[in-house]
């Protein structure tokens, strides 16, 4: 069984659980089906979000110089890391500059994917997270189990339990608002407190330098206006060209992840505040690499809204953490090949290539087809097992010429219609666990065929 | 921090595999509904701001002084220059956390969603919009667009150091997807609309 | 309407274990007045393996059925997703004007039905509630009916040929087009969550009232039915060519 096979099944074993997860997030695919279904123009603006990223790959360096010159100009300081470590190491530096205690964080897939918080935490530095769900799994010592709704795999009492536990809350009490409100409170006292605010970044602005943060709660705007210095730290794709390419991506961002018809609040930070430090940090790890590839630059056009997850029907049913990858569900399973094809082998087939992803996908990208093609690529490198790669490599063989099929076919039909049922639903038999084989009618369609022309 | 270095690797490797494909045009045709009339427009834009969590307080605009004075009279209120004078951009965290009501000048409004916008020219201090536990935005019922495409040709992000689209009261859906207002930012939203 | 010379494309799981399907697939387009030809040598159109990432393995089953089919005004195969795999992925295939003609002319059947004979009542009768699953392949990569995902005009080609069959009721779902989880060999490498989805689909159609399951795909149908036959279920699973082919009035 591949890693994700055997993370899917034990999530699965509790069913109930998981029939309350796979609802719990079709849900937002029906909210989100909703609100596009009330922007007539939907198609539309998918398309033109896909041209305008696809201008934005290929001339990356120009917008991206372009980018830091205004930046630069605007009093901010722009920073560049090529990997995680990198990124990590300019983080600490910009803390131990400020010397910084306090620092807040609000959501950031990147910072996630450079493992940020782990590396300061092994020098003694702690980062409060101020997104509510990553608070709970920060608390938790978990991984976030979807981009944009972190701790989607919990019950209430859950986070209840860890609420009593860390911030002592009543035992038992599980009321989403009265938790909500203990989270306020606690993390209120962390942002007057912070001296330095760390946000991910949703878009980039070529032409005018600002980074806009998109927030419901209004942590990003609590810690970034709250601290003397705020830092945005941005992967190489997330730049639009012009500020009104904004008009498009907003319209689609919020729609498309949570079936809101904007989030509460769209930030646009272009200056340092009066008296204040902003750092711009723009990352590449591992992402340019994959600029030139036709078949998965594509991927690079993703703005993170994690519709894709909210619709897959396996992700529904195996969550978040059964990828095993920073970013889960379709568009992680094509990116986590891109960083370890090694380690990420079986992500590709964790799918079963039905594409809905790839219509909801915002800015077009073809996910499934993505998928479809790392197969190939990671089968060519013999990346999957043995035993899957010589049992295809045989069956192309009895496939490809009519005698041979034919023979096999005949065993097959053989087999169903006369081995005694507890040898053909031996355990090796995947199908037949929990489900009948076909019958085997005694003739085939081919030796019918065959009947008949002769009659 | 000398990452002059990694900059010039980020630019090189782009550069080497942008040229394995062709340069994209970018937006062709970006066309949008923006048919509707100024009464259609604000009846979508009320209903919209509803659905986002925020009271809608419909005023004549010469009513507005009274409302503010008679109804939100321990409101501070951003427009008045003694009150901007009092929270000025150094001013302590703990004493802005106490605002109860802020009231703050809103731009214009998005009618496909209930955004308004707000820009650090109408505010003393950033935080105001978000530490306040209950935001008023005051918004001429004349000043609405009907998509954020026209509300991005309308702003000038080059001309504001921060600006922040707000529609409704800061939220999270983050305990088992259950709505609930307040999570870090105002609690709650009131916009008056006058005109 | 138009006699076409068909090459009949019967898929290898269909040939071995729903021969009925093949058998009313073909009398079909006979009663339709097709000429209709099953070229006996052909297998299978490679899917499953290239599916599987072993697309290389399979180029030598493409080349057998180009072989067998280059010959043919249409291919009509009772298969979505096997039609969607030749038209989409034979571009690995060097592009000959033989290669090329057969991924242009390869039709699922009910697509062949609606969109190049234009049959619009085929006189038939089944009086049952009938839940039509949207396979995946033939739902967006054929387009056989509009995706939920899009925000686009509504239609089903396989409802509009059943929706005139007397006594039929068309049965609302509560997730239109979700996947059943068979997906080839995801079928076995990840058995837990292709049954849990097919189990959910069943139940959805069951919740609803539906008494026959239909679909272009006799794959997904293959899988729903191993639930079905498993769990000792009432529901029964049909492919659409034995419905359109069935009592004629």
């Amino acid at each position: 069984m591949t890693p994700h096979a055997y993370k899917a099944k034990q999530f699965l074993s509790n069913e109930p659980r998981a029939d309350w997860h796979d609802q719990t997030l079709w849900l937002v695919r029906q909210k989100r089906d909703r609100m596009a279904a009330a922007v007539p123009e939907w198609e539309n603006l998918r398309k033109q979000a896909s041209l305008i990223k696809e201008n934005v790959l290929s001339q990356l360096d120009v917008f991206l110089e372009q980018f830091e010159t205004e930046a630069v100009k605007n009093g901010v300081t722009v920073l560049w890391a090529k990997d995680a470590a990198e990124f990590n190491r300019i983080i600490l530096d910009i803390i131990q500059k400020h010397q910084a205690k306090n620092i807040v964080k609000s959501k950031s897939m990147l910072t996630e994917e450079c493992g940020l918080n782990d590396f300061l935490h092994s020098r003694g530095i702690e980062v409060v997270d101020t997104d509510l769900g990553e608070r709970i799994i920060q608390f938790r010592g978990e991984t976030p189990s979807h981009i944009v709704l972190p701790a989607i795999h919990l019950k209430k009492e859950e986070i209840g339990e860890t609420f009593h536990e860390k911030l002592g809350t009543e035992k038992g009490a599980s009321d989403p608002t009265y938790l909500t409100r203990a989270a306020r409170q606690h993390l209120r006292e962390k942002f007057l407190a912070a001296d330095m605010a760390l946000t991910g970044v949703n878009f980039a602005v070529a032409e005018t330098g600002s980074v806009v943060v998109c927030t419901n709660e209004g942590n990003a705007d609590m810690g970034v206006h709250a601290a003397p210095v705020q830092v945005h730290c941005m992967g190489i794709e997330k730049i639009v060209p012009k500020q009104e390419h904004l008009g498009i991506f907003t319209r689609l961002l919020a729609r498309n992840a949570t079936g809101q018809a904007v989030t509460t609040y769209t930030s646009h930070y272009r200056k340092p505040k009066p008296g204040g430090a902003m750092y711009i940090v723009i990352v590449d790890n591992g992402r340019s690499e994959y600029l030139g590839n036709p078949k998965y630059m594509h991927s690079l056009k993703c703005i993170r809204c994690g519709g894709c997850m909210n619709t897959c029907p396996v992700y529904r049913r195996s969550g978040g953490h059964s990828y095993g990858y920073v970013i889960p569900g379709p568009i992680g399973s094509i990116l986590a090949p891109q960083k370890n094809q090694r380690k990420y082998a079986d992500l590709p087939f964790a799918s079963s290539l039905c594409g809905s992803c790839s219509n909801v996908c915002p800015v077009e990208i073809n996910i499934h087809e993505q998928l479809y093609d790392w197969r190939q690529d990671l089968t060519r490198q013999k990346r999957t097992s043995f035993v899957k790669r010589f049992s295809m490599k045989a069956a192309g063989f009895f496939l490809s010429g009519n005698a041979r099929y034919n023979f096999v076919g005949q065993i097959a039909r053989w087999a169903i219609r006369y081995l005694p049922h507890c040898l053909l639903y031996l355990p090796i038999n995947a199908w037949g666990r929990e489900r009948e084989l076909p019958s085997a009618p005694k003739l085939s369609f081919k030796q019918w065929h065959g009947k008949r022309v002769k009659n | 921090m000398e990452t002059g270095k990694s900059k010039i690797g980020i630019l090189q490797s782009i550069r080497k595999r942008k040229t394995l494909f062709p340069a994209f045009a970018g937006m062709t045709d970006c066309t949008f509904s923006d048919q509707s009339s100024p009464a259609e427009l604000a009846e979508i834009f009320k209903k919209n701001l509803q659905a986002a969590g925020a009271d809608i307080v419909e005023l004549k605009t010469d009513a507005v002084e009274e409302y503010i004075a008679s109804t939100l009279n321990v409101a501070l209120d951003f427009r008045q220059p003694e009150i901007i004078a009092e929270y000025p951009a150094d001013c302590p965290l703990s004493k802005l956390n106490k605002i109860e009501q802020a009231i703050v000048q809103g731009n214009f409004g998005v009618a496909e969603n209930g955004a308004i916008w707000v820009e650090e020219k109408d505010i003393p201090h950033r935080i105001i919009p978000f530490i306040t536990q209950h935001l008023i935005l005051l918004l001429d019922a004349r000043m609405l667009v009907a998509t954020m495409q026209n509300a991005y040709q309308r702003i000038c992000l080059n001309e504001t150091g921060f600006g922040v689209f707000i529609s409704g009261p800061s939220k999270t859906a983050d305990i088992e997807q259950s709505l609930v207002y307040g999570a870090h930012g105002a609690k709650e939203l009131t916009v008056l609309v006058n005109g | 309407m138009k006699k076409h010379k068909i090459g009949l494309f019967i898929p290898c799981y269909i040939d071995l274990f729903y021969p009925q399907v093949g058998i009313a697939t073909l009398e079909l387009l006979e009663k339709l007045g097709q000429e209709v030809e099953y070229p006996a040598k052909q297998t299978c159109c490679g899917q499953p393996l290239a599916n599987s990432g072993s697309e290389k393995e399979a180029i030598a089953t493409y080349r057998n059925f180009v072989r067998n089919f280059q010959d043919f005004d249409y291919i009509v195969t009772p298969s979505g997703s096997c039609a969607y795999h030749v038209r989409r992925h034979y571009d690995v295939l060097e592009q000959t004007d033989a290669v090329k003609k057969v991924r242009e002319t390869t039709y699922e059947l009910c697509e062949f039905l609606t969109d190049i004979l234009q049959v619009d009542d085929l006189q038939i009768r089944f009086p049952h509630k009938v839940g039509v699953h949207n396979s995946c392949h033939g739902l967006r990569g054929l387009k056989l009916a509009s995706a939920s995902e899009l925000v686009e005009q509504r239609y089903s080609k396989l409802r509009r040929l059943l929706e005139k069959a007397e006594g039929i009721e068309i049965v609302e779902l509560d997730r239109n087009d979700e996947c059943c989880g068979f997906g080839g060999t995801f079928s076995v490498f990840e058995p837990d969550l292709s049954a849990k989805m097919g189990k959910d689909r069943i139940s959805d159609h069951e919740r609803n009232g539906v008494e026959v399951i239909t679909a272009a795909d006799m794959s997904c149908l293959m899988h729903l039915e191993g639930i079905i036959r498993r769990q000792k279920k009432q529901i029964q699973v049909k492919h659409i060519a034995e419905i359109l082919n069935s009592n004629s009035l």
